[in-house]
């Protein structure tokens, strides 16, 4: 457990051999994901004006587990003693989005992190950043025409494009009240250069994993209502026209491939290593016949893969993402460092 | 014949928010106290209250029924009008229906336009404004939204927030007049489709808003100038009857010639389980299909002819 532990930052740094794990940057939580030399290329989007037969149109089922404590903050604060009788005790509280008594992890929060790592490890644009505009390397600058997408776009949508996936709200499978403990955070410094390289933009942000989040200890923090762990969550995801590789790309980017497995990070406190979340994909529901889906009232010919089946499925739609080279391997490699899971590293005491 | 009622018919139904939902109204931000975006509101029964306009409702049962017909059909206008198309209404210029006559730009406009309306036919779908029901007590309540920058990891856009509705039912019902079989077999297929989340209604649908389940009550057929006599439905005025347990389209109820320069389905029937009654009044006969299977078994029978009139203008 020892040897991972950071450094703390204002020891000074000994100077470490090329390829050492422990670089500047290791004693960070997070780590940026370098944009690829190649710049992004941007086509024409399938369209939704119909179900195409060669592409690909279904849900995916997804089971969420959470690994290490996940908030996602409705907004809302509310003295302990309103919440449930557990919390009397607790003054204030920021509560979760829920229904019921159900914890909920929005269908937004889950488009965000699976958008912001398929951006990630395609030749995708840099979208929604603050970066200075001389800032972003050429071919970068987000997509603004809609007849010519980016492959994250495509997908996921742009200004006037609804895209291909829609998401909806993951609901926790039982009531299984948590109050955790949500430090305050720094904010990030845009200034600083790490950000940066060769005054570019050096890459896209991603938090580590650890092992659990900090504990409360000495610092500052509000009580928050969070998804405990081995808390599961269950959701589906709606697709129409993708190509095998966007899917596989999805696939992958979901942690099903498994010489890549990784978990994702949802909502709050990544830095202090809360939000690690493994998905599993338990059914893919595809439309293998359109003519028949829409010719009878009651179709029976859709598919439901699980099982071996669906494994043997899974492998096949991540290697067209392989072959088509949709997906960036250089990158991807950097994701799977960041991501991996289980991880034996420490969150930091130190707040980024 | 677009002057003579022949038939209508009424689907209830409820939708009921599977997920939230959230159809915005105009006015963004013009309260600090509100949500940025907030559900429209109406007056209903003396009070405030969101409700689901049946305009949007129909703009989103007409993109999808629009992407049924181009799935199986076409997208272009075929030299034979038998064919199923669906054109895009938002870029149609409807040139082609300039100088022409009713029955040539009925015969011309797509499948779908013969349902939803263009530039020169009117709309014979109709979707009231749906209300909340008392039975089921609705929840609204604000999400807020932010998108991480991706290269500092901080808030980039955002936080904005929004009204939605989490929890509820609205009542509602849909219109057809005038209809053919195939008609009400695709907007049966249209609902199904909205039930079994294919798509949504309102804002946002690809961040996980607008998923509601479909609730059939019931559906209603009317024959408004048909009778009952002997056992049997029958037109005035003409020589026409059916066996009481008949689903009559349109075409049904016109010479040949007629559905010929309308392209309407000649003899446009198909058997039913329930039989026809008489209309309060007397004159006019209905059919009523009542429940959720029922319904289903109503849309049955229109997708049948849905699918006779796709293999018919294949083979044509
Ligand atoms: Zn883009």
């Amino acid at each position: 457990m020892t040897n991972n532990r950071p450094i703390p930052p204002r020891k000074p740094t000994p100077p470490q051999p090329i390829n050492e794990p422990v670089t500047q940057n290791s004693f960070k939580p997070y780590k940026l994901i370098p944009l690829s030399n190649k710049t992004p290329q941007r086509k024409h989007p399938v369209g939704q004006d119909r179900y195409k037969s060669q592409l690909l149109s279904g849900k995916l089922c997804l089971k969420l587990t959470v690994k290490t404590s996940t908030f996602v903050a409705s907004g809302v604060v509310v003295m302990g003693s309103d919440l449930s009788s557990r919390t009397k005790n607790i003054p204030l509280v920021k509560v979760a989005v829920g229904k019921d008594e159900k914890l909920i992890i929005p269908g937004s929060s889950l488009k965000g992190v699976i958008r912001s790592t398929y951006e990630a490890i395609t030749l995708s644009c840099l979208c929604k950043t603050k970066a200075n505009r001389e800032a972003i390397p050429n071919g970068y600058k987000e997509c603004n025409d809609k007849q010519k997408l980016c492959p994250a776009c495509q997908v996921f949508g742009a200004m006037g494009w609804q895209g291909l996936i829609s998401f909806n709200d993951a609901i926790a499978d039982e009531i299984k009240p948590s109050i955790g403990f949500m430090p305050s955070l720094h904010n990030p410094r845009p200034k600083r250069d790490g950000y940066y390289l060769n005054g570019k933009v050096a890459g896209r942000k991603f938090y580590y994993h650890a092992i659990k989040p900090v504990d409360k200890g000495q610092q500052q923090g509000i009580p928050v209502q969070q998804a405990g762990n081995e808390l599961t969550f269950s959701t589906q995801l709606q697709f129409m026209n993708l190509t095998k590789a966007e899917l596989g790309t999805l696939l992958i980017v979901l942690g099903q491939d498994k010489n890549n497995n990784f978990a994702l990070k949802v909502g709050g406190g990544k830095p202090i290593g809360m939000g690690t979340m493994i998905v599993e994909l338990t059914k893919i529901e595809r439309c293998n016949d359109l003519k028949n889906r829409y010719l009878d009232y009651c179709y029976s010919e859709n598919d439901f893969l699980a099982g071996d089946k669906l494994k043997q499925y899974i492998q096949e739609l991540i290697q067209a993402s392989h072959n088509e080279k949709l997906v960036q391997i250089d990158a991807l490699k950097e994701l799977k460092e960041i991501w991996k899971y289980p991880t034996t590293r420490e969150a930091p005491q130190d707040m980024y | 014949m677009h002057k003579r009622l022949v038939n209508h018919c009424t689907i209830a139904l409820k939708l009921i928010p599977d997920g939230p939902i959230l159809i915005k109204s105009g006015r963004e931000g013009a309260d600090p106290t509100k949500p940025q975006m907030e559900f429209v509101e109406t007056y209903h029964h003396g009070k405030r209250s969101i409700y689901l306009p049946g305009s949007s409702l129909k703009g989103a049962i007409r993109a999808h029924a629009e992407r049924i017909v181009r799935t199986v059909g076409r997208d272009k206008r075929p030299t034979n009008p038998k064919l199923l198309w669906a054109n895009d209404p938002l870029t149609d210029d409807y040139k082609y229906l300039e100088n022409k006559s009713p029955s040539e730009i009925y015969q011309l406009s797509s499948f779908t336009d013969r349902i939803f309306g263009n530039t020169s036919i009117a709309s014979r779908l109709r979707i009231e404004d749906a209300y909340p029901s008392s039975d089921r007590p609705l929840k609204l309540e604000e999400r807020n939204g932010v998108a991480i920058d991706r290269v500092f990891g901080s808030v980039a856009v955002g936080p904005f927030d929004y009204q939605v509705c989490t929890e509820g039912e609205f009542i509602t019902k849909i219109h057809l007049k005038n209809f053919t079989l195939s008609q009400l077999g695709l907007i049966g297929l249209v609902l199904r489709d909205l039930d079994d989340g294919w798509f949504g209604i309102g804002f946002a649908k690809s961040r996980g808003l607008g998923t509601v389940n479909v609730q059939l009550e019931s559906g209603v057929v009317q024959y408004p100038g048909c009778i009952l006599n002997d056992g049997q439905i029958q037109a005035l005025g003409s020589e026409k009857t059916w066996d009481i347990t008949t689903l009559l389209g349109a075409g049904a109820f016109l010479s040949e010639d007629e559905c010929r320069k309308y392209d309407f389905i000649i003899d446009d029937k198909e058997d039913t389980p329930v039989a026809a009654q008489n209309m309060d009044l007397g004159l006019g006969v209905y059919l009523l299909w009542q429940g959720e299977k029922q319904v289903k078994d109503l849309f049955t029978r229109g997708v049948k002819a849905w699918k006779r009139h796709y293999f018919e203008g294949v083979a044509a």
